[in-house]
């Protein structure tokens, strides 16, 4: 049942790091305590932001819808617990920019009262397009780190037949270890998520994917898979490789097939589902419990005792430090995420969000000093170990120099933000910030040309009305033109006229007096 | 004479078919200025001293205007235009105006008159409004060309600075001049 990947290496590049995983794997899974407020941002999803349901000062309980989704490609939000809402309010995110953004606070009253908000469902009865409205009504979004809506994902997924589903449970990046945990501790939810999606989208197999140092993981989905019974699971041990857990290099680790740039992995027939996203689906099939937690590991020198927490989402990062022994004294750097792919955060008052995989605290020698970057010397190392085989060096040229089209013919779009390029490079180029720079701008520009196309059509909507006008106008001006033309002059008929038109007139006349009598 | 004839009769056939070609895959308008028109911001404010994105683009291709003139679309633009044009990109020029942050029209309400006059300049129809009754912009349709702040007779109108959230974010580009410094030296 348990096989190793054929390839010793099957993606191009990657890095051998050190895990750091060891720090965080030693307890149990703990819960973090319920925080005095809870700071739900409306957009901590890929896609629209939620719209909010509730308003200041209503009483709201666990479970129950607080926020919708607004179109396609967003999601819901739900009370993690019982609580009061304390209103919409513009709060720090945990973003990179460090911008406000607006964010459902709630007070929990303590009671940890729920809702019966979602039935729960058979997932033996299931089909597809209730599979797709549950997972949509529970607000589910990727765990994985990148909190892509899943029902679209799904839904996007069921149009294709006979996919593979692979489950990912390749945790490659340092430090983080949740879905480690969750693999120790909840293998049958795992697994029974995953069948869920076999069964409604006709998958023909399901791959679980980890990474063959995590001896505790593989052993408890072994047994699971085992205790389940279904021939379509097949475990797979893969080497540890950084960033083996990427969707397109895992799928390329595990079957050799590459996902082409601009397509999806889908395109292929492969859907990756990330072992957490599998557990939430479970849990609002089968126990109608929308997502309102998630498993963070809150990790790094800067934290006194590390370790995994399940925080309700909304749970300040303060909090969850708190839980975690607080910080040590060298602590200066606060990632979320892990140290490779990760965003540095000015501030623990953020919240945990559906995205937050991972709280780093680091000390300062441990983190690279930003100035000591040196030029380029085109020793190519970012190209040996570029998992999407871009020509990072060329990339960086291309965007120094502001040239946006140049960079996008080096396919730009395909490179995965893994960080490897930063970690090999002797000059200390802060490459991957050179292309997170490149991919913001395109996408501006992007909506830009599409804002410009509205205005273009909205000109020349405009002017072909105006055009329109001027030419009944004309038309109209030519036709009195030849009626005056085509008219007899001869007196009589000009004396004709006169009278046919004091005849109107006086009746008029007539019929206002009347008029004013009648006043 | 057969040499004379046989290319008289080449240069028959070859003026027939280019003549044919001519009128078979005739394009309508100018595919060049089409090109220039999709890079040009539409914002259709005239600052390029032309009557709109589109006369612009015309005056661009028929070398009666440099590539320089467009303040909304600033640098980005002038580099995408002479990236089409193979021209050389140059610095905007000032008597046209300098690059500003986006904005949008708001009409104040309680001061409108109801003139219509605003409505008349809008080059893309983003104000909406009838004779003597109030007027309102729809923000998301203007391009804050500025062309309603000159007709209104109540100066009711004001260009306010649109709010960038998190949509209109971009990650910073890395400060270069460390390595600037280092290869210099």
């Amino acid at each position: 049942m348990i096989k190793e990947s054929p390839l010793a290496k099957s993606f191009h590049g990657g890095l051998k790091l050190n895990g750091h995983k060891l720090e965080s794997t030693g307890g149990t899974l703990r819960s973090a305590p319920v925080p005095a407020r809870l700071v739900l941002p409306l957009n901590q999803h890929a896609g629209r932001a939620a719209v909010p349901l509730v308003s200041a000062g209503d009483r709201v309980l666990g479970y129950q819808e607080i926020a919708r989704p607004d179109g396609e490609i967003s999601c819901a939000l739900h009370a993690p617990t019982s609580a009061t809402v304390l209103g919409v309010q513009r709060l720090p995110m945990p973003h990179p920019s460090g911008l406000m953004g607006d964010c459902l606070v709630l007070e929990p009253d303590g009671k940890n009262e729920f809702g019966n908000f979602l039935p729960a469902i058979d997932p033996d009865s299931l089909d597809l397009p209730t599979l797709l409205k549950r997972v949509s009504d529970a607000g589910i979004a990727g765990l994985g780190g990148a909190a892509f809506p899943t029902a679209t994902k799904l839904a996007v997924a069921a149009a294709t037949t006979g996919i593979t589903l692979v489950i990912n449970g390749a945790e490659c990046e340092p430090y983080i270890t949740c879905d480690d945990m969750l693999m120790r501790e909840q293998s049958d939810q795992i697994l029974l998520g995953a069948k869920i999606i076999l069964d409604t989208l006709g998958a023909q197999r399901a791959l679980v994917a980890i990474e063959r140092d995590k001896l505790k993981a593989l052993e408890s989905m072994s047994a699971a898979i085992e205790r389940l019974g279904d021939p379509r699971f097949q475990l797979e041990k893969i080497f540890t490789i950084y960033p083996a857990g990427g969707e397109r290099q895992l799928i390329q680790v595990l079957s050799g097939k590459e996902v082409p740039a601009g397509k999806l992995p889908i395109d292929i027939g492969y859907l990756c589902q990330n072992v957490a996203t599998l557990v939430a689906i479970y849990r609002a099939v089968k126990d109608g419990q929308p997502l309102v937690s998630r498993i963070t590991t809150v990790t790094g020198s800067g934290i006194a005792e590390p370790g995994n927490y399940l925080a309700m989402l909304g749970t300040p990062l303060e909090t969850l430090a708190e839980s975690a022994g607080g910080y040590t004294p060298g602590a200066t750097r606060l990632i979320m995420g892990g140290p490779m792919m990760g965003i540095a955060l000015p501030s623990d008052e953020v919240p945990v969000v559906k995205a937050t995989n991972c709280v780093l605290v680091l000390q300062e020698d441990e983190v690279r000093a930003s100035g000591d970057q040196m030029p380029c010397i085109r020793c190519g190392e970012c190209e040996q170990i570029c998992p999407a085989q871009l020509q990072p060096q060329e990339l960086y040229w291309h965007i120094r120099g502001n040239d946006l089209a140049g960079a996008d013919e080096l396919n730009l779009s395909a490179c995965i933000e893994c960080g490897c390029c930063d970690f090999v490079c002797p000059s200390h180029i802060p490459l991957s910030q050179y292309y997170r720079f490149a991919k913001s701008q395109v996408r501006l520009l992007d909506a830009r040309r599409v804002q410009s196309d509205i205005a273009r059509q909205r000109f020349e909507d405009r002017k072909e009305r105006l055009d329109a006008e001027a030419a009944r106008r004309k038309e109209r001006l030519e036709e009195k033109r030849k009626k005056r033309a085509s008219r007899e002059n001869t007196p009589k008929a000009i004396k004709g006229e006169i009278d046919a038109i004091l005849a109107r007139t006086r009746g008029k006349v007539a019929d206002s007096d009347e008029g004013g009598e009648t006043r | 004479m057969v040499a004379v004839l046989l290319l008289t009769s080449l240069a028959l056939a070859f003026g027939l078919a280019l003549g044919f070609a001519a009128q078979r895959f005739r394009i309508e308008g100018d595919p060049v200025v089409d090109q220039v028109d999709a890079l040009l911001p539409q914002t259709q404010c005239g600052q390029c001293s032309f009557a709109g994105c589109r006369p612009y683009a015309e005056a661009i291709v028929d070398n009666r205007a440099d590539i320089n003139q467009c303040p909304p679309g600033g640098e980005p633009t002038i580099r995408a235009l002479a990236d089409l044009l193979s021209r050389e990109a140059k610095p905007l020029n000032p008597e046209n105006g300098e690059e500003k942050p986006a904005t949008v029209a708001v009409i104040d309400e309680d001061t409108c008159i109801g003139c219509t006059l605003c409505i008349q300049a809008c080059p893309v129809d983003a104000i909406v409004g009838g004779p003597k009754q109030m007027h309102t912009v729809i923000a998301r349709e203007c391009t804050g060309c500025d062309l309603c702040l000159e007709p209104c007779p109540v100066d009711c109108i004001d260009m306010v600075v649109v709010k960038t959230g998190l949509a209109a974010w971009s990650w910073p580009k890395p400060d270069t001049t460390a390595t600037n410094n280092k290869s210099a030296a």
